[in-house]
């Protein structure tokens, strides 16, 4: 039997030239929001057959599969999560093609998919999405697509036994594109198990009903835990990690102080820099400004312009509030 | 026989599913995919032939029911009461006494099935199926297995001659001259790339279309090829002549399972679970839901997957008879209609 032509697995001499960029780069989250969410096979680094190099760096001398590592000739990420399951630009791009006429089961030889050009020469590919028809795609040819944006819903379309997302990493070498490993190579700002943004309540100044004089201004302070991937920062932007209302999202609060960024925002992360599994502070100023009563604030975290926490994880976290007219 | 990776996955261009629910049961999660590699050292697939008998007491069994009194050829397959079988029906040979499926049940495992008219079977166990295509002469078939190989397999014995590693995926054409049209891919499961590539006897491959993603490819009776193509702004079906791509119709967005008649003239697809078909005069209608659309060689008919069973419609897409089991067109090989 001849070799086949395309050999993309077999471009190790590409990925070794790639390699040194790639150390920088600090840029590509997890394609899914689901903090439940789990790798079940990474991509294969040996073209060779019977010989499988897996994100850890170990080497498995068989075809067998190995859960949570690899199986043999892998060009992608497969993880599996239900039908529907929202799906993430890993990082800011354009939408340079796309698919979405297979339906969201179809057992075909092909299936549907979104790719994603990004900045650095990258493409991301998000494979089985379900159909155009059921809403599997989110985003069309052209669209530039913001760093965790939803790109598509996933599916189970084309070679498939089990609703999952098949994502890979693509390099440009001139016309062929070439299969990276995101993991192996540590492109993430986030790593494999962890959805970008998620947090925990931690505590606060004062966890029971704050009272506040008519027209004063007293200061409270609120700690989550970084149950996410990816480094809480006050000054990035996208994905700087503010504290803001909700319920509605984003309305003007009747208490915003006069060290509140936005009518809408309490305020940006105290610290510099909150890594995975550090706690941040949220410190920010309550004004009595409303008319004597009792009230409730809502507040959820927001990564700026890419999405909401999810605010059960954080114990549904608001302040109750009581502006009164008489003296302390 | 050790545990392998079963892909009895159905091509873009046509047929029909029979049962998939028991391989949902079966294959439930992607974290029972096995995959098996290819060596030179592996034994050649074993074959195995069942009588009808032997079928019934495995639990396969199917019956080939044709149906003359429809305006096409039209080949039904009813899996027998108390069948198992849980395939998907890929092609009819041309002098329509066999169907070509992919199994993923039975007794041996069997990754290509050959059913015959008179109830027995040739079971060629290959490491699933993506699909399979009977040669003109009815004599041997092409197939692409669930690991993107490309096997010649003998109709008669069930003898498998591998021909090129690959990856491949779709169905593959066998031409007259013996070679052999196939999509390559970089990856099987994610084949968001493919080229369409011609085989020679010997496992040459030379790429024959500048196409980045090629959904399949069907010869003409002008001797010219007709290319299902994809594009970021839709689906284009082309024509190949002397090396040379002219545009033939654009489909649009989401146009899927593209189906010719014999002359390219009529054309059927799938888009948004609904079938649509392009007549001569270049109308398109819809001819109502159904997945995987057949257009006969005459172009007069579609074969639509439907509600569990199958309908033939004509170009308005009037049911001119409703079967309840799965069904292919005869002779998508080249016999006459």
């Amino acid at each position: 039997m001849k070799r086949r032509f395309i050999s993309l697995p077999g471009a190790l001499l590409l990925l070794a030239l790639a390699a040194g960029a790639a150390s920088a780069t600090d840029d590509y989250t997890l394609p899914f929001y689901d903090p439940d969410v789990s790798l079940l096979y990474g991509v294969d680094r040996d073209p060779r057959v019977g010989i499988q190099l897996d994100w850890t760096g170990k080497v498995w001398y068989d075809s067998a599969t190995h859960p949570g590592r690899v199986y043999d000739n892998h060009t992608g990420i497969d993880y599996p999560m239900p039908l529907y399951s929202y799906l993430a630009a890993s990082k800011a791009g354009i939408v340079v093609d796309r698919e979405g006429g297979y339906g969201t089961t179809q057992k075909g030889s092909f299936g549907n998919f979104v790719q994603v050009r990004h900045s650095d020469g990258r493409h991301t590919l998000y494979y089985h999405l379900a159909s155009s028809r059921d809403g599997g795609l989110l985003v069309a040819v052209g669209e530039q697509v913001p760093d965790g944006e939803p790109v598509g819903r996933s599916g189970c379309s084309g070679i498939c036994y089990g609703a999952h997302l098949h994502f890979e990493v693509l390099v440009e070498s001139g016309k062929d594109l070439v299969i990276s490993d995101p993991q192996f190579r540590r492109l993430w700002t986030t790593w494999p198990g962890r959805v970008p943004f998620l947090a925990t309540y931690v505590r606060e100044s004062n966890a029971g009903t704050e009272v506040i004089r008519k027209g004063r201004t007293i200061t409270h302070w609120v700690e989550f835990r970084n149950r996410g991937g990816r480094t809480w920062r006050p000054n990035i932007f996208p994905g700087r990690v503010v504290l803001a209302t909700w319920k509605p999202a984003a309305h003007d609060s009747k208490f915003a102080a006069s060290d509140w960024p936005y009518p809408w925002m309490a305020t940006r992360v105290d610290q510099s820099s909150v890594p995975p599994d550090s706690v941040g502070r949220f410190t920010f100023g309550l004004r009595g400004s409303p008319k004597v009563g009792s009230y409730v604030e809502t507040f959820n975290l927001l990564a700026q312009s890419v999405r909401w926490f999810d605010h059960d994880h954080l114990g549904g976290f608001y302040i109750p509030i009581i502006v009164t007219d008489l003296y302390e | 026989m050790s545990a392998r990776w079963r892909a009895p996955a159905r091509a873009a261009s046509a047929g029909l599913p029979l049962r998939l629910s028991i391989l949902a049961v079966l294959v439930p999660l992607a974290g029972t995919l096995l995959v098996h590699a290819a060596s030179a050292a592996d034994p050649p697939p074993a074959a195995r032939r069942l009588d009808p008998a032997d079928a019934r007491r495995a639990g396969v069994s199917l019956q080939l029911v044709p149906h003359p009194e429809l305006p096409a050829s039209v080949l039904e397959v009813r899996p027998d009461t108390g069948s198992a079988f849980a395939g998907i029906v890929l092609e009819a040979a041309p002098d329509g006494a066999s169907v070509a499926l992919a199994d993923a049940l039975g007794d041996p495992v069997a990754g290509l099935v050959l059913a015959r008219a008179d109830g027995s079977q040739l079971r060629v166990e290959l490491d699933g199926v993506i699909d399979a295509t009977f040669a003109g002469d009815a004599a041997s078939l092409a197939v692409v297995d669930g690991l993107g190989r490309l096997w010649r397999v003998d109709a008669g014995g069930g003898a498998a001659e591998a021909i090129a590693d690959g990856p491949f995926i779709g169905a593959p054409v066998v031409q007259d001259d013996g070679t052999i049209l196939a999509l390559a891919v970089p990856s099987v499961e994610a084949p968001f790339r493919s080229r369409l590539t011609r085989v020679s006897p010997d496992g040459e491959l030379e790429p024959i279309s500048d196409e980045g993603l090629v959904y399949g490819a069907a010869p003409l009776a002008d001797g010219s090829l007709a290319v299902i193509a994809h594009r970021p702004e839709g689906t284009a079906v082309l024509r190949l002549q002397e090396g040379a791509a002219t545009l033939h119709v654009d489909l649009g967005p989401d146009a899927v399972n593209v189906s010719l008649s014999a002359d390219g003239g009529v054309i059927a697809w799938e888009s948004g679970g609904r079938a649509f078909a392009r007549g001569r005069s270049g109308e398109v209608l819809e001819i109502g839901s159904g997945a995987r659309p057949q257009v006969t060689r005459d172009g007069s008919a579609v074969l639509l997957e439907r509600d569990g069973g199958s309908v033939l419609v004509d170009l308005e897409g009037r049911v001119l008879a409703s079967l309840p089991a799965a069904a292919v067109i005869g002779c998508r090989g080249g016999c006459a209609s």
